[in-house]
């Protein structure tokens, strides 16, 4: 019944599933668990405020559209980064900043302009709602696009959350820097280390797809982020235990993960 | 609030029974579960086609604002974007993507601008000494001296000015790159396991949309 080679892989699955399903059940019991702050996070208010103060607006995009696609593996970095567009367009419309928003993704592009459409209807501000301001850049001209956009309307704080190519790590940051903006970033493994040297903030790892937990503050995600920390810790317990025994020339659990 | 309630859980009913049968056909060797995804995944991508049109449509009402406006330095620009807009869209569908013309017009617009983009990257890349010179950061310093030490000792004369350049090239990538990499890397992976559960249980709503996203704060709100 099970396909051949993904049996310790399917049990793995259920233990993950069970962990974070029994953390889910205690969150949703009143158990309370501390999420630590992620900096990058608390840092957009700080880069929304800095906006308003030097009368510039704020610029969000999600990257490349030919890099990742929201229907296949790279889909849950950009679901991520929508999380954090929510929270963006909450500030901006609390504190009066202007967002602007480039979009590469056609598939995308209706679901940006309902999240900033909808956060300011819900804040009571509908009026300040620009459609304008949410744009759909060309796919083979995303990167020409969005440096484009950034020199002509010069933002005060730039925020990339998303799955992107080294181009956009290493450039988008770089231009936005040039234009005096605070930069806050996010994305997947390989665009890291561009991110990170040119960025005041950086979502590292999954603080990413944590966020959505201190945006809500909602106890059972909370509770869900935390089940996920015991399944790490099983995970570096598994890898500590594969180097050892690989290391005395034991194979077992190279071969128990392969059946 | 009626709508509100089709619009987050007609969508969270559709994700969760997808979702189980996706991820079941991964582990189980059961054919109908094969039929299923693979339907699936094709709906996926004909709602993506969609949502391609919407697409469209957005950026010619959005590009016919901007020129009816006249929007100092942009409107002239949203004219060509419209030509060429609908020139693409006219020659795909009248003489489809294997005729000649469309391959014309592909490699002689497209993949010009792109080399181009390519271009700027790569310039970007060799600038980096003098713009990270402002600002010497440990890390940036850092990143500078490994990304040189990597690329000086990836070509010939490297081994010629340094011996052993190529094995100390060879230690960086392969042992604290790759340690660094791989320890990030199932970080993420479990990140992005977590999100897709979340997503497929209904815990995470960010992808319906504010509304979603804001349901658990909602329910708090009726409680207190």
């Amino acid at each position: 019944m099970i396909r051949t080679g993904r049996v310790t892989l399917f049990t793995l699955f259920l233990i993950y599933l069970a962990v974070a399903l029994i953390f889910y059940w205690l969150g949703r019991r009143g158990k309370r668990f501390v999420l630590r702050r992620i900096p990058a996070l608390d840092a957009i208010e700080e880069g929304v405020g800095r906006a308003v103060e030097m009368q510039r607006p704020v610029h969000w995009t999600a990257g490349h559209p030919r890099a990742s696609k929201l229907y296949d593996a790279t889909g849950a970095y950009l679901a991520a980064g929508f999380t954090i567009l929510i929270r963006v367009a909450q500030v901006c419309m609390e504190k009066g900043a202007r967002l602007l928003v480039s979009v590469g993704h056609p598939e995308l592009y209706p679901i940006a302009r309902d999240i900033v459409d909808t956060v300011y209807t819900l804040g009571g501000k509908p009026e300040e709602f620009r459609g304008e301001n949410i744009v759909l850049v060309p796919e083979y001209s995303y990167l020409a696009a969005v440096i484009g956009r950034i020199i002509r309307e010069r933002p005060a704080t730039h925020i990339q959350t998303g799955y992107f190519w080294y181009q956009d790590a290493l450039v988008l940051p770089e231009v936005a820097r040039g234009e005096g903006c605070f930069n806050i970033t996010g994305g997947q493994v390989t665009a890291l280390p561009f991110l990170i040297v040119q960025s005041d903030y950086t979502l590292i790892a999954d603080e990413l797809f944590a966020a959505s937990a201190q945006i809500t503050g909602d106890p059972v995600l909370i509770g869900y982020i935390a089940g996920l920390d015991v399944i790490k810790g099983i995970m570096i317990a598994l890898v500590v235990a594969g180097v050892t025994l690989a290391s005395l020339g034991i194979q077992a659990l190279s071969t128990l993960i392969k059946f | 609030m009626s709508s509100e309630i089709y619009k987050l859980y007609i969508p969270q009913i559709i994700v969760l029974l997808l979702g189980i049968i996706i991820i079941s056909e991964y582990f189980l060797a059961v054919p109908t579960l094969g039929i299923i995804s693979s339907w699936a995944r094709e709906l996926g991508i004909l709602v993506f086609s969609a949502a391609m049109v919407v697409a469209v449509v957005g950026v010619a009402i959005r590009s016919i604002r901007e020129i009816k406006r006249r929007t100092p330095g942009e409107w002239y620009f949203h004219i060509w974007l419209l030509i060429f807009l609908f020139s693409w869209i006219i020659t795909g569908c009248v003489l489809t993507s294997a005729h000649t013309f469309y391959k014309w017009l592909f490699e002689n617009f497209i993949t010009a601008l792109y080399q181009a983009m390519l271009g700027l990257c790569v310039f970007s890349l060799f600038t980096l000494f003098y713009r990270f010179k402002p600002r010497l950061q440990l890390e940036s310093i850092l990143l500078s001296f490994t990304a040189v030490i990597t690329m000086i000792c990836g070509v010939p004369i490297g081994e010629v000015i340094f011996p052993g350049a190529t094995a100390l090239r060879k230690w960086i990538i392969e042992i604290p790159v790759m340690a660094v990499e791989r320890a990030l890397m199932i970080v993420m992976a479990l990140g992005v396991v977590g999100l897709c559960l979340r997503t497929i249980l209904g815990l995470e709503r960010s992808w319906l949309g504010i509304l979603g996203a804001l349901i658990p704060t909602y329910r708090r709100g009726e409680k207190d």
